[in-house]
């Protein structure tokens, strides 16, 4: 039996590996609170161990999940455990209902807290094994069967039969352990690297149900991770030149003699943000996890304003950007008789848009475009892109197509890109990362702009 | 009984309806020893925990309310200025009479300390509430209300209270702690709050009440409501709160609105009553007008 220290403190390195700091003295004060309140309700133990470690509202939710992952096993106390000189499991394995025996081995898989890299892998599973008595099942059927045989119960012919039988089995089994394992030890964060940045990286079309899920939960992490890279890079780079009047002004109270020197701090300029977001169907998850990330770093913008079009154009500015932003936006739309399910037309939308938020275009502002820029052949609107292009400071498009797409079909890429200070192929979280750094870092064109893109420009 | 369940009824005694959560909360914050942030949309009882806990503890309630711009010298400490002068003016002469032989500055400053004449002493000391939590005697509990709307350097001073229970007054040096309040820091989250000081506390995360639990808030506040209508309002209110608004009605406003009602002598709930009376439970004019819209009033 784990000790409660033990079970808290492998808790706890969990919850750090999901980027939920936790530290040695919050671990002190679940245990000192555990040892009174005891350990017979799970839901004490929850809430005990919730308000002592969870200190941001978004954490509970990860928090929730990894403690019923955790303390699952806790009320399934691994079943399988050898004792004595031949494992309980071999009937199991030989006779039982496989399915049932999976769900064991499952319990059992989760029941174990892994710790290090991904390198236990190996190890890990032969712990598993050995518990499970699957390890040593080979070798034991054939004792038994061996057994039988001396005994006379069976003949040469069934013996045969029922080892091969018997090893197949174990095999079988064997083969479904391995990708439970993987998953468990991605789902305990230790694997986390490897699996989630291929998650990271790969296109949002590709990814499953699941899998898109998996990456909301990484979005908090990233943004954070965002957020560090950005106050790292600006304390480079907040320094200006020196301030002779305010030096000369702060010597007057040492009788004229400088002793400080002071730097005129450069000023941040926020921008304001404009996104005009395509929210056709070929779009919704590019658009969902532009706001997600973009919500970690909103501070950085003086305003943000998000307007949607299919084939006219409505602000939803105010949608929850970081919980089920598209859903908000189904409600929405459906109460304002916003037709989410229209042809695309890129110029109507641009004109609604001119006609009842123009006001939100100043020199100040950074609009953004998330498109694939396919009109249907209607008019793209280019008096309007023009017209833009005379107010506001930088326009940048986002395109989820690969940029051999931007000039067939009905694509106006070839128009929008001539008003557009960049055009980017944004297909993954990873992508979208990159812009948004790039963007508040103020370095947008250089660094993400495909060469093919601006070959298309000229 | 176990420990949580006798924290529900205590505060119940102290007319404040908790859930295990809420009573994990206090059961830990008085356990721990440790200041509790409570973290909620307004009204959902955040403030009022505060006040159950000093009833049950019968301890002293001091409360901070924040604002922007709070500064030291209205949460922890203040010179009283113009006791100061008063009593410089009053002591005028004999402090002529102390220093009349001194020959230089120097001098004269040695003569008034060595009289023990300090203008920075405990005597002209306004106490404000982080000092008066820790001074003095018996329990107290220290409300620091709204916490979000104070600026970050305000946590900075309640960061050195929490973590060393001390105060630095640089006129006077350190004061210690003579007692350990109990922390209740409120937090509508309209700010972030730093992690320096969320580390150091426990965490509640207050929700609006389930029906049930509000159910029992109402009747305890409003005794005199027939069980019927009770479950009536508690429900369409939840029901309310499903919709987007922008102030969505809180467990005060179920109880001004009960109030209203009972007041009326209405024992049932109908259109024409919602109608007549939702101004008490939903206050922005644009609130009413999405209502109005959704047809939550027909």
């Amino acid at each position: 039996m784990k000790s409660l220290l033990q079970v808290v403190l492998e808790f706890a390195h969990m919850l750090r590996q999901w980027g939920i700091a936790v530290g040695p003295e919050q671990v002190e004060d679940a245990l000192h609170a555990l040892t009174v309140t005891g350990i017979h309700q799970r839901e004490i133990v929850r809430n005990v161990l919730k308000m002592t470690m969870v200190a941001k509202r978004w954490e509970e939710e990860v928090f929730d999940m990894l403690f019923e992952l955790h303390f699952m096993g806790m009320e399934f106390p691994p079943l399988l455990r050898a004792t004595g000189d031949t494992s309980p499991a071999l009937a199991f394995i030989l006779f039982g209902d496989e399915r049932k025996f999976l769900e064991i081995l499952e319990q059992l898989v989760n029941a174990e807290t892994p710790q290090g890299d991904q390198r236990m892998f190996g190890a890990f599973l032969w712990r598993v094994l050995t518990a499970s008595g699957l390890a040593s099942a080979r070798d034991e059927l054939r004792a038994f069967l061996n057994r039988l045989l001396e005994e006379g119960s069976i003949s040469r012919e069934e013996f045969e039969k029922l080892l091969e039988e018997g090893n197949t089995r174990i095999s079988k089994l064997r083969e479904k352990l391995r990708p439970l394992i993987e998953k468990m030890l991605v789902e305990k964060g230790v694997m986390r690297d490897r699996r989630v940045n291929s998650l990271v990286e790969r296109e949002f079309y590709s990814l499953s149900d699941e899998e898109l899920n998996e990456l909301r939960l990484l979005c908090r992490h990233l943004g954070r991770q965002l957020r560090t890279v950005l106050s790292a890079a600006r304390k480079h780079s907040r320094k200006g030149d020196l301030d002779v009047r305010r030096m000369l002004r702060e010597s007057e109270g040492t009788d004229g003699v400088p002793f400080k020197l002071i730097y005129r701090q450069r000023r941040i300029k926020k921008p304001r943000l404009v996104i005009l977001a395509d929210v056709s169907s070929s779009m919704r998850h590019s658009l969902e996890f532009f706001l997600r990330i973009l919500h970690a770093v909103r501070e950085e913008f003086s305003s943000v304003r998000l307007f949607i079009f299919v084939n006219s154009c409505m602000e939803v500015s105010w949608i929850p950007w970081d919980r089920n932003p598209l859903d908000t936006l189904g409600h929405l739309a459906e109460k304002e008789g916003f037709d989410l399910y229209a042809y695309t037309n890129y110029g109507a939308s641009l004109q609604s848009f001119m006609e009842n938020y123009a006001s939100a275009l100043t020199r100040r502002t950074s609009v953004i475009f998330i498109g694939d820029g396919r009109s249907n052949y209607a008019d793209p609107g280019e008096e309007v892109m023009k017209r833009m292009r005379e107010i506001v400071r930088h326009i940048y498009w986002l395109n989820p197509e690969p940029v051999y797409g931007w000039v067939t079909g009905d694509s106006e890429m070839k128009t929008f890109i001539k008003y557009v200070d960049g055009a980017y192929v944004v297909r993954s979280l990873q992508d979208m990362w990159n812009f948004v750094r790039d963007l508040v870092l103020g370095r947008g064109q250089t660094n993400v702009t495909f060469p093919e893109a601006l070959a298309l420009k000229g | 009984m176990s420990e949580i369940e006798k924290i529900k009824e205590q505060l119940k005694t102290a007319d404040y309806i908790a859930d295990d959560r809420i009573a994990t909360a206090v059961f830990l914050l008085r356990e721990l020893k440790k200041p509790l942030i409570v973290e909620g949309p307004p009204g959902a009882g955040k403030t009022e925990l505060g006040k159950a806990l000093a009833r049950i503890e019968n301890a002293e309630l001091i409360r901070l309310q924040c604002y922007e711009g709070l500064d030291v010298n209205h949460a922890v400490y203040e010179w009283e200025y113009s006791k100061q002068m008063l009593y410089v003016q009053m002591l005028r002469s004999k402090i002529d009479s102390l220093v009349k032989d001194a020959g230089t500055l120097n001098e004269a400053l040695k003569i008034l300390e060595r009289e023990g004449i300090s203008f920075f002493s405990e005597k002209f000391l306004v106490r404000r509430p982080l000092l008066r939590a820790i001074t003095g005697s018996g329990t107290a509990v220290l409300l620091v209300d709204e916490i979000d709307r104070a600026d970050e350097e305000f946590e900075a001073f309640l960061l050195e209270l929490l973590s060393d229970w001390q105060i630095t007054i640089p006129e006077i040096g350190t004061v210690h702690a003579e007692r350990q309040p109990y922390v209740v820091i409120t937090s509508n989250a309209v700010r972030e709050l730093s992690d320096a000081l969320r580390r150091r506390a426990l965490h509640l995360f207050l929700d609006f009440p389930s029906i049930e639990r509000e159910k029992e808030i109402l009747i305890l506040h409003v005794p005199q409501i027939e069980n019927e209508l009770a479950q009536q309002v508690v429900e369409f209110v939840a029901q309310l709160r499903k919709v987007t608004l922008k102030k969505p009605p809180s467990p005060s406003e179920t109880i001004d609105w009960a109030r209203a009602l009972t007041r009326l002598g209405i024992r049932e709930l109908n259109k024409e009553v919602v109608r007549n009376t939702i101004s008490t439970l939903v206050k922005h004019p644009q609130d009413l007008k999405t209502l109005e819209k959704e047809g939550h009033l027909h």
